[in-house]
Parts: C-alpha cells; structure tokens; sequence
C-alpha cells in the first residue's frame, strides 16, 4: 500500500506544480497577483542560482534547498518541482493512451554522459565568458515559460476571445477580447525546435532530455548518486519481471544487472507502483549499486575540470568572436538620413526593462522565460528577435508599436526569477531612465502638413516631452531628456506616417532622470461667480 | 462584413426605436442628436452650477433643465461616455469624477432607461483605467455596465458624410446602439488641442485617434459632432487640470474650481468651459471652426440663455 502511495502522492504534487506554473504564464487576465509569482518561481534551479550569483541574498536560495532534498530524496525536484518535467510525462501519458495495451515500453539504455556532461560544461564555460544564451536555450523552467507563451498561451486567447464575441453580442461582458500579439515568427524558430527534440525525446525515451540535454538534471545527477534514499532492488525479493524497468521512463533501471542509474533516476516512483513483489523500493541507500558508479563520478569530475581550464584559456577568443557575430546580425542599423525627408527610425540599442541595470546585465541574466512578457500590463514587453543579437534571441525588449512602458508600474521587476530585472520601488521606478526620447523633426506631423498634433506631448507622464510654440500659431514637441525616462508614451502615440517622429533610444546603463517639475501655480479667481 | 451588418440590423430591431431603424435604411446623419427635434427644447441652452459637490452640483442642474425624463424614455438604452483616458486617481483629475458618474448613472436608471454603459477608448492600458479612475467602481455600484472598448473589433465603420477632413471613422458599437447618448467629458488643459472638454472628449468613442492627430486634428475634432452629436453633455468642472494636461503630472496640477455645466450644445458648453478654464473661446481652434465655420452649435455665451446656480 505505502509503495502506490508514493506514486500518487507524486502524481498530485506534480499536477498542481503543472497548473500552477501554467497559471503564471496564460493567466492573461491577472488573476493571480503578481506579488505571488516570487514563492511560485522560488525553488526553480537555474533561476535561482543565477539570482543568488548575482545578489547572494536569502529570497534567491531556492537552489540550495533543492540540492539539499536531492541530497536526502534524489531527484525529486525533476518530477515534483520542475515545470518541464512534468509537461514531458504529460507527454509520456499522451503517449500511452495512443498505446493499444496503454502501457509503457521503456528498457534500459546506458547513459549518455558525454552529452549531458559536455553541454554543461560548455554552459559553465559561456557563462563565465559573460554569455547566457545557451543556458537560456536548454534551462527546463524557461522552456516550459516559452513553450506556454508561444504555443498554448495564442490558443487560450483565441478561445477566449471566441466566446466572448457570442457573450459580447448578448450584452454580456464577464468576458472581453484580449488583442492577440504574435511575435516575430524568428522567434519561433528555437522554442520549435527544441519542442520537437522534446516531444522525439519523450516518446521514444521518456526522460532523456532530462538525462542528457538539461543542466539541471546533470547537477543533480552528480548530487543524486550520494543521495540518502534512493531506488534500490531488493535482490532477494525481485524475479526479473521487467516491469519496472519497461515502466522506467527514465531509463534508467537495468535488470539485467539489478542496477538502478541513481544518477538518472527522477523519483517518479512508478517502478515501485507496478513491482508485484516488492522487489524495487524506494528506501536508505544499503550500498547495492556497483562501485564503478563512484569511479564514473570520479572521472567525469576531472574531465569537467580540465575542459574547464582549457575552455578557460580560450575565453577570450571565444567572446570576442561570439561579440563580433551578434554585432553583424544586429538589425535595425540603418544609416542615418541627412536630408530633410522623412527617414526610418535609427535606434541604436534596444530599451531593455526598468530594473534591468544596463543591456549587459540583463542580457546577462535573463533565461527568456518570457514570465514578464506574460505579467506586462500594457504588453510592451516582447521577446526580442535580434535587437540584442543572435545570442540574446527571446530576450524581452520594449515594443513601443505596441504600447508604452506604464508609468508607475514594476510588475515585471517583481516576477523577474533570475535577476536580470531586480525589484524596483514605485518611487526607483519613476525616475529609472531605460532610454531618451529623440524627436525627429523631418517626420513630424506639425512640420509635414502644417497641421496641430501632439500626442506625444499628451501621452508623457513627465512631461520631458512637451509642446512649443512653432510657426502660425503652432506648436511642436520638444524633449528635456533629464526628464525623460524612456517609457515610450511619445513613440507609442505617434501618429506620424510612414515613419515614427519620435522613438527612445535605448541607454546601455540606465541612467536617473530628474523628478518630474511640479510647480506651483496661481490658482485662477474668476471675480463673479461665472465668468460669462 | 456581413456578419457584422446582419448582426448590427438584428440589434436595431431589437432596440426597435427610431435610431436604429433610421440607421438600419442608411442615413446615419439622422442618428442621436436630430432624433428628438423639439422635445430637447430646454428653457435654458446652458444649466451652470458652482460651489457644491459634484453629485449634488448634478442633481440641483438637471433639476433646473427640466429633468432626465427629457432626454431618456422608459426602457431605452443609456450611453454615458465619461473621459476615463488615463490611469490615474481620481484626485488628479484626469478622468471625469466618479462621484458624478455615479450620481448619473443612479439618476438614468430612475428616468426609467433599462440598461446604462459605459466605455472609453482609453489612452493607457483600459483595465488599469477603468480601476484607478474609480470609475468602474462607481459604474457598478450604482447597477451600470462597464463595457470594453480596448478591441477594434467593438468599432463599426461608418461614413461622416459631412466631414471634409474626417470622412469616416470607427465608431463604438454602443454609439450606433443606444437610444441616448451622454458625454461627460472632464475639463482640463491639454498641449496640444488648447483645452480637452466635450468635442475633444469623442475621440474616445473613434477607434483610429492616430488619424485625427496626422490630419488637422482640430478640424475633426470640430467636424465630428457634425454627425455624431450626443443628446447631453455635462462637463465636469470641479477639480480642474490647469497644466500639464490631458495627462497631468500629479495632484499639484489641479484646483479645486467646483463648476458643473449642462449643456445640450456641446459648441456652448465648450466656450463655456474655457471661459472657467480662463481661456477665451475664440483661443481654442477647434471652438472657432464649429461655431464660426460649420456653425454645429454657438459661441456667443452672451446672447444665450444661461441658468447660473450658486450654492
């Protein structure tokens, strides 16, 4: 009976982390407070090392606490906390239910350490080269984040706004339609890829992207061989049924041998759910595993180290010429127009989001889990094609096509689970200077058809950008840019075709802008009670 | 397309009122403000009200026009247009009071309408508008409808065939479905238009504003009403935005004046408004083109019939 109840205990637990964690990314109707999304992301790993790398502090010591259960539980991070895991036995199950005996048909298969050892390593070695991109690509958390975004989140909204136009139509409103934003069809390109790899991976292996392609599950791997409890066969009691090891989506059960890889277990425990015999147990670790797992061990550690070192020498060939490939795909280096025509917007640097210090520490940082692009109110936030080259694809950027940064809004410096955006105050955001305001006059409205604009005076909340007096009566926007703080009220409302009058450019390390002026006036006295 | 117009042809004969039907055989000009030719007559052309508290300012000036029952039958469908633009507290007045709207929305329900809404194309995200404004709040409270209007697939095309700038635009489905029609706009300085107060504020029932701003916008703020003219306008005046408009900056831009017009002619009530506001009408472009050039409502306060309460 125990042994059913670990399964189903597991099975439950992971259902809610699944709906949970599916919550944060589709719930585009904020249901959930955004103050919550800290303690939901707390015990993710790569997130949580890279925010404790950064700031050391407490809130961000998720990852510790995991490599201390795995320490004493194994792997249970990979089938009770990790988002993507679960997705992949939702895909194991999907599987099974197309099976006609719906049963699974795993066997054994070695590990593939090479790979799996290599790739982390060659993460380790990119990010002490300052680079993130690889990490960002395999990070399981941040897979499922994309994998929600892009594909489930477009369905949720679609359905949605379905049933809202037949509510809609009878005057009800409960439901309203939410714009679609589709990013750069560029973007899709990896998150496919990798979705593809995963759904092979899963319905031929079970969890062999788990095994062999993702950081956390190698960490943990190492960590989970001198775990305290752990799956054991209990050589007397087991008859070599093979049903564990056909169950065994990990692969990692030979028993053949009567070895269980403790390295690749998940702790799922559906070896102990089938085993008629209680020949597999989930229980203190009694030394029945080879020794040779321990040389592995001893080995693959001094590999790591001396690709460590010889990956270390070539740091900075490596980052000059990763820098020198981002800068050649960077877009949007259209060479300024002299004349007095109108000319397509010349933005230099991206506008990364307030918190996020300065385009190298949020490139730096950031997984593109795409968890803030999911929180933003206003939906400025997009995930990047190629504003911060190929390496930072997915990262968030600001759109102002879309829409404008909100004024006194941080809710994507409060959900960030990495760091690359850090928590700001309402007052620390108000003057966070993510970029300036460029107006260029030969786009402009009022110097074009001679006409009254300004709505990019109307849409600033610090008035940095304002109206003055201009020929006949007119007037034209003008920027201070110690007032502005990048928002991109001015370049969202822009009417001006077929080119923007005025765009942010992005600063490199933001900066502090002045407080906005309040000044006092004279307050009007009407001398009658009405004026007319 | 079709399915739009078969669905817009099914609500006006649900409506079954005069300005469906008349809409339904094509001549949109017929629509909300000429429906009713003679009984809008009010003893007054403007009510003004100062020194009380917006809902009392409201029910003392609708009092003094006669009574809502003017304006809404029994049964009819209400549409308050408030200027909710900004996320914004009510104290910064950038939005139109809530206590006000409030206060209307209770008194459209007891001239006998049977259901009242309320929209705004807002400027800033609509949900956080519609919550910091305190407006959605008071909608709700008082048996209202907030209703969307964050979506371009809630506007209907339609010809302005009296516009020679603005010739057609997307207009709020509410607009076309109503059977009465209420703005009420907030006065408040505004950079570029001069002053935003009742024309200025239906641009919140267009989708495309952007088409506004690149071609003469004070031309289409004044041609607009040519066609699309509410029954009522009641210009919030009690906390008024003297700078840095139509956003505003913080509470230090705003003064407590405690003015309330109302106004069937929404030209009137402007050149009203800037007289508070201490502008003269003939300052703002847009005033000057409506009442001098498309002559769509008066300016000449002094030759109107003007109601002033003191309280």
């Amino acid at each position: 009976m125990k042994s059913r109840f670990l399964k189903r205990f597991r099975v439950f637990f992971s259902v809610i982390t699944l709906l949970i964690f599916s919550l944060i990314f589709l719930d585009f109707r904020k249901i959930i407070s955004s103050s919550f999304y800290s303690y939901i992301t707390y015990f993710q790993f790569i997130p949580s090392l890279l925010k404790f790398i950064d700031s050391f502090l407490l809130i961000s010591s998720g990852f510790i606490i995991v490599i201390i259960l795995t320490l004493i539980f194994g792997r249970i991070y990979c089938s009770f906390l990790c988002p993507l895991g679960v997705l992949q036995d939702v895909f194991i199950y999907i599987r099974r239910l197309f099976n006609k005996r719906r049963k699974n048909k795993f066997h054994f298969s070695k590990p593939l350490n090479w790979l799996r050892y290599s790739l982390l390593i060659l993460v380790l070695v990119l990010f002490i080269i300052h680079n993130v991109f690889l990490l960002a690509w395999i990070d399981p958390y941040s897979i499922f984040g994309r994998t929600v975004t892009l594909y489930f989140k477009p369905v949720l909204i679609l359905l949605n706004n379905s049933i809202a136009e037949i509510l809609n139509n009878a005057n009800n409103y409960f439901l309203y339609k939410v714009p679609l934003i589709m990013p750069d069809i560029t973007i899709y390109f990896i998150p496919t890829i990798t979705l593809i790899l995963i759904l092979w991976m899963t319905f031929k292996h079970g969890r062999l992207f788990c095994n062999s392609i993702c950081p956390v599950g190698a960490i943990l791997g190492i960590i989970s061989k001198k775990s305290l409890i752990r799956i054991n066969i209990n050589r007397d009691a087991c008859n070599s049924c093979h049903l564990c090891e056909r169950e065994c989506k990990a692969e990692c059960i030979d028993i053949e041998n009567q070895i269980v890889d403790s390295s690749r277990c998940v702790a799922c425990f559906n070896c102990i759910g089938i085993c008629k015999s209680s020949g597999i147990n989930y229980n203190f670790n009694i030394g029945n595993n080879p020794k040779s797992s321990e040389h592995d061990k001893a080995v693959n550690v001094q590999n790591k180290l001396s690709a460590e070192t010889s990956y270390n020498n070539r740091r900075f060939f490596l980052k000059n010429s990763l820098t020198y490939i981002s800068g050649f795909l960077l877009i949007n280096k259209i060479k300024a127009n002299e004349s007095n025509s109108p000319a397509p917007i010349n933005r230099l640097n991206p506008v990364t989001p307030p918190g996020s210090l300065s385009i190298e520490h949020f490139t730096l940082h950031c997984t593109a889990c795409q968890l803030c692009v999911n929180v933003c109110p206003t939906k400025v936030l997009q995930p990047s094609y190629l504003q911060y080259g190929i390496t930072g694809i997915m990262q968030p950027t600001m759109y102002f096509n879309i829409a404008l940064c909100n004024y006194d809004c941080t809710k994507c410096s409060e959900v960030c689970p990495t760091g690359a955006i850090k928590k700001l105050s309402i007052e620390e955001k108000l003057i966070e200077q993510t970029g300036i305001a460029k107006f260029l006059k030969n786009n402009c409205v009022v110097t074009n058809m001679h006409k009254d604009c300004g709505a990019c005076a109307e849409h600033c909340p610090t008035k940095a950008c304002h109206m003055v007096p201009y020929k006949d009566d007119l007037v034209i926007p003008e920027v201070t840019e110690n007032l502005c703080i990048g928002c991109g009220a001015c370049e969202y409302a822009c009417p001006a075709k077929p080119y923007k009058a005025i765009y942010v450019e992005g600063n490199k390390v933001h900066q502090k802008a002045q407080k906005p002026i309040e000044k006092e006036f004279e307050p009007k006295q009407n001398k009658e009670d009405f004026p007319f | 397309m079709n399915m739009k117009r078969r669905d817009f042809i099914k609500k006006s004969i649900g409506a079954g009122v005069a300005v469906s039907a008349a809409l339904t055989f094509g001549n949109s000009e017929k629509l909300l403000g000429s429906k009713l030719p003679g009984k809008i007559n009010t003893d007054y052309d403007i009510v003004a009200i100062k020194g009380g508290e917006p809902d009392i300012m409201l029910r003392k000036a609708i009092e003094a026009m006669g009574g809502l029952g003017k304006y809404i039958k029994k049964g009819q469908k209400v549409l308050i247009k408030p200027n909710i633009g900004w996320d914004a507290i009510p104290e910064r007045a950038a939005n139109t009071n809530p206590v006000l709207i409030s206060e209307l929305v209770k008194q459209c329900f007891n001239a006998g309408a049977k259901e009242v809404n309320v929209f705004d194309n807002t400027c800033n995200e609509w949900t956080q508008c519609y919550k910091n404004s305190g407006i959605e709040k008071a909608v709700k409270d008082a048996g209202g409808k907030m209703v969307p209007g964050n979506s371009e697939s809630y506007y209907q095309y339609v010809e302005l065939p009296k516009g020679t700038k603005l010739k057609n635009a997307k207009v709020h489905e509410l607009v076309l479905s109503s059977d009465v029609f209420i703005n009420v706009p907030v006065l408040k300085h505004h950079d570029s238009a001069g002053l935003s107060i009742a024309m200025k504020n239906l641009m919140g029932i267009v989708w495309d504003r952007g088409f506004w701003h690149r071609n003469d916008l004070h031309r289409c703020i004044a041609e607009f009403p040519l066609s699309y003219k509410p029954h009522l306008n009641i210009v919030d005046a009690y906390n008024v935005m003297m700078k840095n408009g139509p956003r505003g900056i913080s509470v230090s831009d705003v003064q407590k004046m405690q003015y309330l017009l109302v106004s069937t002619d929404i030209v009137a009530i402007d050149a009203a408004a800037a007289k508070i506001f201490g502008t003269q009408p003939e300052q703002i472009k847009y005033i000057r083109i409506a009442a001098d050039e498309l002559k769509s409502g008066r300016r000449d306060l002094e030759n109107l019939k003007i109601n002033r309460i003191t309280l």
